[in-house]
C-alpha cells in the first residue's frame, strides 16, 4: 500500500466532528487575510511617506522584520488560547 | 529582479499571504510542537498501562489527544494555504515568465545545454505521489514547455526554510520568521561545497554531478563555486530541468541539465571528481537508496568524493513524540519516504552499496544539523 495521502486529497479531518476542522481553518484564513491586510495598510502608509508605487517600494528590512512580529502575534493571539486550553485537557 | 529573468515573483499581497503561511507554520513548529511534546512527556507516558517504547506506542498516546488533533488540522491546512497562495502567484506569472526562459532556451549563443528524454518515466514516489502535497506533484504539465510545478516548488522553498526557522544568517534566538517565498538562493550549495573543500581539501574537481537537482539553484553554486569545472544536474523532473536550464543562461552560468533518473544516469563509469544531491533521498524508497548509491560510485573517480545531504531525523536523534509528528508527515503531508530513509542504516548501505571508508554524520547549517552521509573512493 502506497503511503500517505492520495493526489488530490484536500479535505482530510482530525477532529471526530469535522465542524471543528472546519471552523479552525476558517479561523486560520481570516487571520490570514487580516495579515495580508494590515502589510497592505503598513506598504500604503510608507507609499504616503515616499510617493512610490506601492508595488514599487524598496525593501525595509525593519518594517519586515516589525510586520513578521505582528504575524506571529496574530497567531499567537488567536489560536494561544486554545492551544492552552487543549494542552490541559 | 524583473519579469525579464527567471524568478518567482509574488505581488505584494501574494507575499504577504505567503509570509503569513510560513509563520503560521513557524508557529505549529515552535509553539504548538513543544506542548505536544510537554503533555506526552508530562501526562501521556507516565499514565500509560505501560511505558511507551517506540514510535508505535507513541502514536496510540498522542494521535486521539485533541491538542495533536488541532496541530495536525491545522498543519494539514498550513499545506494546502502554501500551496494556494504560492500556485496564485504562479498561474499570474507564467506566461512571462515561460516567455524568459523560451527565450533563453532558443539563444544561439547559450552557454550550457538541456537534455531531455522522450520516453522517460519518472520512477515513483515522483511519479505516483504529490510529494508535500503539491498540486499535480512536480510533474504538473498541462501546456507545452509547462514550468508552473517548477515555479511554485521553486516559491516554496524559502517559505520551508523560514517555517523551520533557518532563514539565511538566522543563530539560536534569533531565527527568521516567515518572510515568505523570495527567489531561491544558493547558499546551501555554497556551503555544502565548503563542506566537501573541509572532507577531500586536496581535491581539485574537474566535472562535478548534482543529483535531483531540482530547480538548479543549489546546482548553479558549484559553478560558482570551481568556475572550471562541468557541472551537471539530472533530475526525473522535466519541468524541473527546464527551469533549472533557464536559470542557469540567465545568470550566464554554463551547465548542463538532463532529465533523468539518479539510480541509472546513464554517464559514463569514473566521470565525475564530486557527487553531491540535496535533500534527494527521503523523496525515493529502499531501492532506489540502494540503487543510487551504486550509482553514485560507479561514476565517482579514483580519489573523488561523493556528499550527500538529507534530512536529520534518524530516530536516536528524535524525542518519542516528535517522530510521531514526523511519521505524521508521511500519512497526511506528502513525505512518502521520510520514516523510512532515516530508519536506514546508512553507513552499511554505503558499504553495501561499494563505499570503501564511508561516513555518515552530521554538519550543521546554520541553526539545523544536515545528515551527511557518501565516501571518498581510493586514488
Amino acid at each position: 500500500m502506497r503511503p500517505g495521502p492520495k493526489p488530490g486529497a484536500r479535505d482530510t479531518r482530525f477532529f471526530d466532528d469535522a465542524w471543528q476542522d472546519d471552523l479552525l481553518r476558517a479561523l486560520a484564513t481570516l487571520a490570514m487575510e487580516l495579515s495580508v491586510t494590515r502589510d497592505r495598510l503598513a506598504a500604503l502608509e510608507r507609499v504616503l511617506q515616499t510617493g512610490e508605487a506601492v508595488e514599487a517600494l524598496p525593501p525595509d528590512p525593519a518594517a519586515d522584520a516589525v510586520q513578521a512580529r505582528a504575524r506571529l502575534k496574530l497567531i499567537d493571539d488567536v489560536f494561544g488560547p486554545l492551544v492552552d486550553r487543549l494542552a490541559k485537557s | 529582479m524583473s519579469a525579464q529573468s527567471i524568478a518567482f515573483l509574488p505581488s505584494r499581497d501574494e507575499a504577504a499571504r505567503q509570509a503569513f503561511v510560513g509563520a503560521l507554520k513557524y508557529y505549529l513548529n515552535f509553539a504548538v510542537e513543544p506542548r505536544l511534546q510537554a503533555v506526552f512527556d508530562e501526562r501521556l507516558a507516565p499514565d500509560a498501562q505501560s511505558p511507551p517504547a517506540n514510535r508505535a506506542d507513541a502514536d496510540a498516546l498522542l494521535n486521539p489527544h485533541p491538542l495533536m488533533r488541532l496541530w495536525a488540522s491545522l498543519t494539514f491546512y498550513s499545506q494546502t494555504l502554501l500551496w494556494q497562495s504560492i500556485d496564485a502567484t504562479t498561474r499570474r506569472t507564467l506566461v512571462a515568465q515561460m516567455a524568459v526562459a523560451d527565450r533563453l532556451a532558443a539563444n544561439p549563443g547559450k552557454l550550457g545545454s538541456l537534455h531531455l528524454r522522450d520516453g522517460f518515466e519518472p520512477p515513483a514516489p515522483v511519479r505516483t505521489t504529490e510529494i508535500h502535497r503539491q498540486p499535480g506533484g512536480y510533474l504538473r504539465e498541462s501546456i507545452a514547455g509547462d514550468l508552473s510545478a517548477a515555479l511554485s516548488y521553486m516559491g516554496s522553498v524559502d517559505l520551508y526554510r523560514n517555517a523551520k526557522g533557518m532563514g539565511t544568517g538566522a543563530k539560536p534566538g534569533q531565527e527568521k520568521i516567515g518572510t515568505g517565498a523570495k527567489p531561491g538562493a544558493d547558499d546551501m550549495g555554497r556551503w555544502l561545497a565548503g563542506v566537501a573543500r573541509r572532507r577531500a581539501p586536496d581535491l581539485a574537481p574537474s566535472a562535478i554531478l548534482d543529483m535531483g537537482c531540482g530547480t538548479g539553484e543549489q546546482t548553479l553554486a558549484y559553478r560558482r563555486e570551481w568556475p572550471g569545472a562541468r557541472v551537471v544536474g539530472i533530475d526525473c523532473a522535466r519541468p524541473f530541468v527546464r527551469l533549472a536550464h533557464a536559470l542557469a543562461e540567465d545568470q550566464c552560468l554554463a551547465l548542463d541539465f538532463h532529465e533523468g533518473d539518479a539510480a541509472a544516469t546513464g554517464f559514463a563509469e569514473e566521470s565525475f571528481d564530486l557527487v553531491f544531491s540535496i535533500i534527494l533521498f527521503h523523496e525515493t524508497s529502499a531501492a532506489q537508496v540502494r540503487a543510487i548509491l551504486r550509482e553514485s560510485w560507479r561514476l565517482i573517480r579514483p580519489g573523488g568524493l561523493v556528499l550527500h545531504l538529507d534530512v536529520p531525523y534518524q530516530p536516536h536523534r528524535m524525542p518519542l513524540a516528535r517522530q510521531v509528528t514526523n511519521h505524521w508527515q508521511v500519512r497526511h503531508n506528502g513525505e512518502p519516504f521520510w520514516t523510512g530513509f532515516v530508519e536506514l542504516d546508512m553507513a552499511a548501505e554505503l558499504q553495501a552499496a561499494g563505499f570503501s571508508a564511508p561516513f555518515a554524520d552530521y554538519e550543521p547549517f546554520g541553526v539545523a544539523p544536515y545528515f551527511v552521509f557518501g565516501g571518498r573512493k581510493p586514488a
